[in-house]
């Protein structure tokens, strides 16, 4: 879903939905050929934000060398960089300062795939056409010896004789144990010793735990379920590690990235991604810069909360965008390096101010220096004042300083509903010790005043009103129709009996009630306290909740109605009409209670308002019951077949009148091109 | 009054350094002693096409250009090869070879001869090219054309002169003997080769300084003519459609591209550059193979068309520089720019040449549909456009041969052209603060207005500028209508607080003016005026022309292009809402958009050329962004100066081809800075271009209006940019105080990110785009800072 968002709102802006042909790419403000977008949490969208990075001419001469279809790229801590030149059968290590290249593995790589190197500046490489993978060493005559070969494991359960063994992928963790993506291996990345023992896999993908593959998993044994759902893990498709040595994974048509610790356990994951992830990286502050197959970069923090989006698919070679971007990496700068095997060319990318700054900002803020982090951080959200993360840092920088009234209002901009809990319970015991003594005084008052009535009943003339205004409000069928959903609360089988023979309620008023149960559903929807509440006040579209609410409610209607006329039901349509919409009054009653009680609710209390809620829905369910059996007066087993033989009637009718609703339009659309086309020959 | 600004000459005075200038440049080098140097990767980022690159020194280079390509012939080579001097003036001789529709230009001053031949053909020893492509680079002109029976885009063919005439040339011939260089040879064709019963060209109507050319195509039954005519100040060629035959059924003209390798040059022995006016300015150095090839429409592609290209080529001109101050070519298309396209190709597979012309599309293919599925046929119109092509060449030589020269030639044309006049003397730099008045909230139902900024505000902040000495303000009020802002134009002429507008509009002084932005080209089904079916435009094959899109904080509308014609109507109906207040227009997105459309008939871009005109001619004052040409008249400050082009891989230089046009003409200001991602860096551009800051601001926090449509307006609070404001305003006047109303004369890279731009009163200012401190000819310019030179 939110891929799909992303997708829509990037497209937006590169290839708009148009009766004429696509517009082009166009060049942006700050002079880029992209847009950059970050991720909103308080809008839940990406989001326009001022641009990252900026991109530089593309180098296609690496040191007297080109290269061809170059698959990956890494960069040592002396920013010297390794590319898998798969066309050429060798790597690269190219000295960008002096440029200056040294070939790696001629005459032993065939189609070197994936690259990596370690802490001492040993040189991974994982080789597709030799099915091997090796380590090179730079030796005293400054040259690159193989040192070690990662081979197919024998005499192992890990590996049977026909097993392919396709490295395609490497990395090496701060233990220089080596990691080798085999292609289309759905046990995980196969772990080496340096030495070159194999030991085990690792990081392999899961099955998700739904309920669907929970009920194959019963019935059917695995081989069952592989070879008839192909229910087997997905392979991993990429790998990288970070500074602490975790093992970051990709994989295609999954979401974003996983961060494994090392117990093959996920640590952390981005929040949200792109599917189509082609190669991974992790920078200096341990920020993670994926791209995707189309050229989309995504920068993260360490957390997997989206900084940046920025560049995409190249259409007429423009510098920043990218063709078949292959690998990525970043330097200890912040730089940005894409290989792209189409264009055969290297891709640098420079960090802007502002980038700079949010990096600033991020490492303090993940070293814990959060009052240092806030000055950054107050420059970043000037730069741009919907930066949620910004205004998330600052929530977190004046909690840790212990003003938590301005950590709120940061937390409330940008929706973070853990942190707005945290400091909205620090405000609220701040409040509540401020006012402790006025609020006893209050409560004793009240008591007081309660004893005082019972004995000497002072507030008797405020019933007397109460009664009057009743009673001149009682001459009026409309006021008693209103007031009888109270009556079916209290008795729900002569409730029900009378609206059924009695016409204790009327169209008139059951539509009234109706409405109000809307206007009580809308406040519910708008008021309700954000962290209660994830529906944007602003995506709430009336005419879509109210086809929501209503188009259901008469499909039941009508639906029950029809189902009870031919199953011996006793209700009319009108009865069905009142008594569906008498029952919403606990509804009407609860939700705004629910609304009002989660204004001053923390996630601490948060059980008060989920316990409201769910018995909020039991209720309704059980008068639901009760009025199909009233109403039709059905026996238990026939309340609850007529039921389900309703709700399927409505889904029937439902599709009914979108076929009809297809072939109106396809009628109208015929009738549009016979008009068009005569116009066209005219 | 003259406080503020005697306040600024004399802070601009504090940090003018006049040194005497050094006659051997010297440049220190980066600081290395304990400081952090130049990253390397940032050192790359100031090499790349994102700045002006330093012009070709090696003398090596220089000196093969000087001594082996420095094209000359003598008179007898020139008769040899069929060329008849026909046209002259003090600074010009024109050669023309008929049959080929050839040009030899001589610059009589610098005696620099350039050829529509590509010249040197056959220079590697042997025949470099097969016949049809010695053809086109032979051939003066060269006609695209379609066959009636099969009009589709992938059938239409370009030919040259030549090779309809189905010339050849003698067997072994192409190649230069190097040993006996003649550099006649490869142009030589057999002359019994020549069909006269396919083509035939016939000079007429000749004087001393004019000749129209019949060019009569026989092979496709189409004749025309076209007109040269030598002016005090260049070539001026015109294609004149209304002589335009086509006598047959079998073949229709699409396009002529007239003198198509005239300045081309070869593979990498020439040390220029093409200036191409592609966003703010752009140089392809011509001394690198690249293997590709540009192609744009001038003003921007054709939406009611066909859009195929990024390039906004806002300019109907182009320069071929082959020696950085020696020779250079400035080319204007005069009239019939809306329909002619920009072309380049590069040396690389296909060709030794790096060469770049226009192309006149005389008629068009385009789409006719037939259902609502977009099913459908290519087809042309019956009748060709009617708008008369004219380009004019002109020569440039010595300190005039560079981009600068190019682009302050093209400024003279347009002066002589429109009659233009500073459209004011400015006393300080302008500064251009768009206040965001009003926008619609969604709500319980609807939207309801949200007040972003109040007048009052608006008039204290004005007040509280000026107070810092900022007089010169040019104010733009968006969201001014009750109507609200994004989308939501046109605006129906209710405003928002009349007499809080009115009491503010009283408070200003003559320095101080106030625009209405509007907008009648784009608007979207949001705003509460427009009408589908009447006002949106249609394109060339009737299709309306809207867009669906999904902006945040709302859900999907369709975005449309308005109908010329409508939005002159709707114009006439509003105009007096500014009138009456003498208040200016902004229009947005009027200056950069042009397209053909269809209503009731085909309608060419020059209509809704047409149409705008009507419009900004009637209005009192204009400020429009990143206008084409036909717009500036009318203007009185140009807004959004793109800060870069479109970032073509192949291009290797950014250059101000623009702002130096508007120097002195019209101030011209950067996009809204408060989005500025590259900190200083921007600034010193502004300064090196001579561009002027603006702003966009609200009184109220911009998070308020985080769920509107003007969300992407991320960050606007005044309280968070008043100081800025002040600080950047300093620096930028500090910087172009004194060379207000002054025009660029030179603009020079003297070393990696150090720049010299110099004035025509000689005022220079040096800009150092590089983190360390240059020192050059004795000024020493702190990094990422600048200095001016009396």
């Amino acid at each position: 879903m939110k891929t799909k968002l992303i997708y829509s709102l990037l497209g937006l802006s590169l290839l708009l939905m148009t009766s004429t042909p696509p517009l082009p790419m166009r060049v942006e403000a700050n002079g880029l050929p992209y847009d950059t977008y970050t991720y909103s949490s308080s809008r839940q969208q990406v989001v326009r934000t001022q641009d990252a990075y900026l991109p530089l001419s593309l180098t296609y001469d690496l040191g007297g060398y080109t290269l061809r279809s170059p698959e990956d790229i890494v960069i040592d801590q002396q920013n010297k960089i390794y590319i898998a030149d798969r066309g050429n059968s060798r790597v690269i290590a190219y000295n960008i300062e002096e440029n200056d290249a040294q070939l790696i593995g001629e005459g032993i790589l065939q189609q070197p795939m994936g690259v990596a190197v370690d802490n001492l500046g040993r040189v991974y490489v994982a080789d597709f056409g030799t099915k091997q993978a090796y380590q090179f060493t730079l030796n005293n005559e400054s040259e690159y010896v193989l040192t070690t070969t990662y081979r197919k494991p024998v005499n192992t359960p890990f590996f049977g004789v026909n097993d392919p063994f396709d490295p395609v992928k490497i990395t090496v963790d701060k233990g220089n144990n080596v990691y080798v993506l085999l292609a289309g291996n759905i046990n995980g990345l196969g772990q080496f010793k340096n030495d070159g023992e194999f030991f085990g896999f690792f990081g392999g993908n899961r099955i998700p735990n739904t309920l669907e593959n929970t009920v194959r998993s019963i019935i059917f044994d695995e081989q069952q379920r592989r070879d008839w759902f192909q229910m087997v893990p997905k392979p991993v498709y990429n790998v990288s590690v970070d500074e602490a040595g975790l093992i970051l994974t990709t994989t295609k048509t999954e979401d974003g990235y996983l961060k494994l610790n090392i117990a093959n356990v996920v640590y952390n994951q981005a929040d949200w991604g792109f599917p189509t992830i082609e190669d991974l990286t992790v920078g200096p502050y341990n920020n993670v810069f994926t791209i995707t197959s189309d050229g989309y970069i995504v920068e993260y923090d360490p957390s997997g909360n989206v900084l940046f989006i920025f560049s995409g698919p190249d259409v007429l070679g423009q510098k920043g965008l990218f063709k078949a971007p292959t690998g990525i990496a970043v330097d200890q700068q912040n730089n940005l390096y894409v290989v792209d095997k189409t264009t055969n060319a290297l891709q640098i990318f420079v960090p802007t101010y502002f980038a700079n700054l949010v990096h600033q900002a991020i490492d303090l803020y993940f070293d814990g220096q959060y009052a240092l982090a806030l000055e950054p951080w107050q420059e970043v959200l000037r730069m741009n004042r919907l930066f949620d993360l910004a205004n998330q840092g600052l929530g977190d920088a004046y909690f840790a300083l212990g003003d938590y009234a301005t950590a709120l209002r940061y937390y409330r901009i940008a929706r973070d509903q853990q942190g707005y809990s945290e400091a909205y319970w620090e405000v609220r015991n701040d409040f509540l010790l401020s006012a402790g003594s006025v609020l006893v005084w209050g409560l004793l008052l009240l008591v007081v005043l309660t004893i005082v009535n019972s004995f000497v009943p002072i507030f008797s003339w405020t019933k007397g009103i109460q009664v009057q205004v009743h009673q001149s409000l009682k001459s009026f069928k409309l006021y008693r129709e209103l007031l009888f959903p109270f009556y079916v609360l209290k008795n729900p089988s002569d409730g029900f009996y009378g609206i059924k023979r009695e016409k204790k309620m009327s169209n008139v008023s059951a539509t009234i009630y109706l409405f109000i149960f809307f206007t009580v559903y809308l406040i519910w929807l708008y008021e309700t306290n954000f962290l209660f509440n994830n529906q944007l006040p602003s995506d709430i579209n009336i005419g879509e909740q109210a086809i929501t609410l209503f188009v259901p409610f008469f499909f039941w209607v009508f639906a029950n109605f029809l189902v009870s006329s031919v199953r011996d039901g006793e209700g009319t349509l009108a009865n069905v009409y009142q008594a569906s919409s008498a029952i919403l009054l606990p509804a009407i009653i609860v939700l705004p209670i629910l609304t009002l009680v989660s204004q001053a609710l923390t996630y601490n209390e948060s059980f008060i308002y989920d316990i409201g809620f769910q018995l909020l829905i039991a209720t309704l369910v059980i008068y639901f019951v009760l009025m199909v059996k009233e109403i039709h007066f059905y026996e238990g087993k026939d309340t609850f077949s007529n039921i389900f033989v309703s709700l399927f009637t409505s889904l029937m009718m439902a599709a009914m009148l979108l076929i009809v609703f297809f072939l109106l339009s396809e009628v109208w659309q015929l009738i549009l091109d016979i008009i068009q086309e005569v116009n066209a020959n005219v | 009054m003259f406080k503020p600004i005697m306040r600024f000459i004399l802070s601009a005075i504090a940090v003018i350094s006049v040194t005497s200038i050094l006659t051997s440049p010297s440049i220190t080098p980066p600081q290395h002693n304990g400081t952090p140097t130049l990253n390397f990767v940032d050192e790359q980022l100031l090499r790349s096409s994102r700045y002006t690159q330093m012009d070709e020194t090696n003398s090596a280079v220089l000196n093969r250009f000087a001594d082996e390509f420095t094209l000359s012939y003598t008179p007898s080579q020139l008769d040899l090869m069929g060329f008849e001097p026909v046209m002259e003036n003090e600074s010009m001789k024109l050669y023309f070879e008929k049959d080929s529709f050839s040009v030899i230009m001589n610059n009589k001053i610098s005696g620099y001869y350039w050829s529509s031949r590509a010249e040197y053909q056959g220079y590697s020893g042997s025949r470099e090219d097969n016949t049809a492509a010695r053809n086109l680079m032979n051939s003066g002109l060269w006609v695209d054309y379609v066959r009636t029976n099969s009009v589709s885009s992938s059938t239409i063919r370009t030919d040259s002169l030549y090779h309809l005439a189905n010339v050849a040339y003698p067997e072994n011939s192409g190649g230069l003997d190097l040993n006996n260089l003649d550099l006649t040879a490869p142009y030589l064709i057999n002359q019994a080769s020549y069909d006269r019963t396919k083509v035939t060209t016939t000079i007429q109507n000749t004087t001393s300084t004019s000749m129209d050319i019949l060019v009569d195509i026989k092979a496709l039954q189409i004749s025309f003519k076209v007109n040269l005519t030598l002016t005090d100040t260049g070539l001026q060629t015109s294609f004149d459609t209304t002589t335009v035959n086509e006598t047959g059924s079998t073949f229709r003209l699409l396009a002529v591209s007239l003198f198509p390798f005239l300045g081309s040059t070869r593979e990498d022995v020439y040390p220029g550059y093409f200036v191409i006016p592609d966003g703010v300015g752009t140089l392809i150095r011509t001394n690198r193979r690249y293997d590709t090839s540009f192609q744009a429409d001038f003003y921007g592609s054709d939406a009611g068309y066909r859009r195929t290209s990024i390039p906004q080529l806002s300019l109907p001109m182009y320069g071929v520089v082959h020696a950085v101050n020696q020779e250079a070519l400035l080319v204007v298309i005069e009239s019939g720019a809306e329909h002619a396209s920009l072309h380049a190709n590069f040396w690389g597979r296909s060709s030794r040449y790096h060469r770049i012309h226009t192309r006149f599309h005389y008629r068009k293919i385009f789409r006719q549909l037939i259902n609502q599925a977009g099913d459908g046929f290519e087809t042309i119109a019956t009748e060709g456009v009617t708008t008369q092509f004219k380009i004019k060449y002109q020569l440039l030589n010595d300190q005039h041969a560079n981009y600068i020269g190019v682009a302050n030639a093209y400024r003279q044309s347009l002066i002589n052209r429109f009659s233009l006049e500073p459209t004011r003397v400015l006393t300080q730099p302008s500064l251009h603060l768009a206040y965001l008045v009003n926008e619609q909230e969604p709500t319980f139902f609807g939207t309801s207005s949200l007040q972003m900024t109040s007048y009052s505000a608006i008039r204290q902040a004005t007040e509280r500028f000026q107070e810092a000495g900022i007089t010169a303000q040019d104010i733009s009020l968006l969201g001014w209508s009750q109507d609200g802002y994004r989308y939501r134009a046109p605006y129906q002429p209710q405003f928002i607080d009349s007499s809080g507008l009115n009491s503010f509009l009283a408070s200003l002084n003559d320095e101080q003016h106030v625009y209405l932005a509007h907008n009648y080209t784009r608007s979207s089904e949001l705003s509460r005026r427009v009408q589908r079916e009447r006002d949106v435009a249609r394109n060339y094959s009737k299709v309306l022309m809207e867009q669906r899109v999904s902006r945040l904080g709302s859900n999907p509308f369709d975005l449309y292009t308005l109908n010329p014609d409508r939005a002159l109507a709707m114009w006439e109906s509003d105009h007096g809402a500014f009138t009456s207040r003498n208040l200016g227009a902004s229009f947005e997105s009027m200056g950069s958009n042009l397209f053909s459309f269809f209503d009731g008939e085909r309608q060419s871009r020059s209509a809704t050329i047409e149409a705008y005109q009507s419009i900004l001619s009637t209005s009192p004052s204009n400020l429009l962004a990143q206008a084409n040409e036909y717009a500036l008249p009318f203007m009185n400050g140009y807004l959004d100066m793109p800060i870069t082009n479109a970032q073509y891989d192949y291009y290797s230089d950014l250059a101000p081809i623009i702002p130096t046009v508007l120097k002195g003409i019209m101030p011209a200001y950067t996009p809204y800075l408060n989005f500025n991602a590259l900190g200083q860096d921007r600034l010193l551009q502004m300064i090196d271009f001579g561009i002027f800051p603006s702003y966009i601001l609200t009184e109220r926090p911009t998070s308020d209006m985080r769920f509107t449509l003007s969300n992407d307006f991320y960050t606007t609070a005044l309280n968070d940019f008043e100081d800025e404001i002040l600080t950047t305003y300093e620096l930028i006047a500090q910087a172009l105080t004194p060379v207000l109303n002054r025009t660029i004369v030179n603009r020079e890279v003297l070393a990696t990110g150090l720049v010299r731009v110099t004035y025509d009163h000689d005022v220079q200012i040096y800009i150092n785009y590089a983190p360390y401190v240059q020192t050059i000819d004795g000024v020493t310019v702190a990094g990422q800072s600048f200095e001016v030179i009396q």
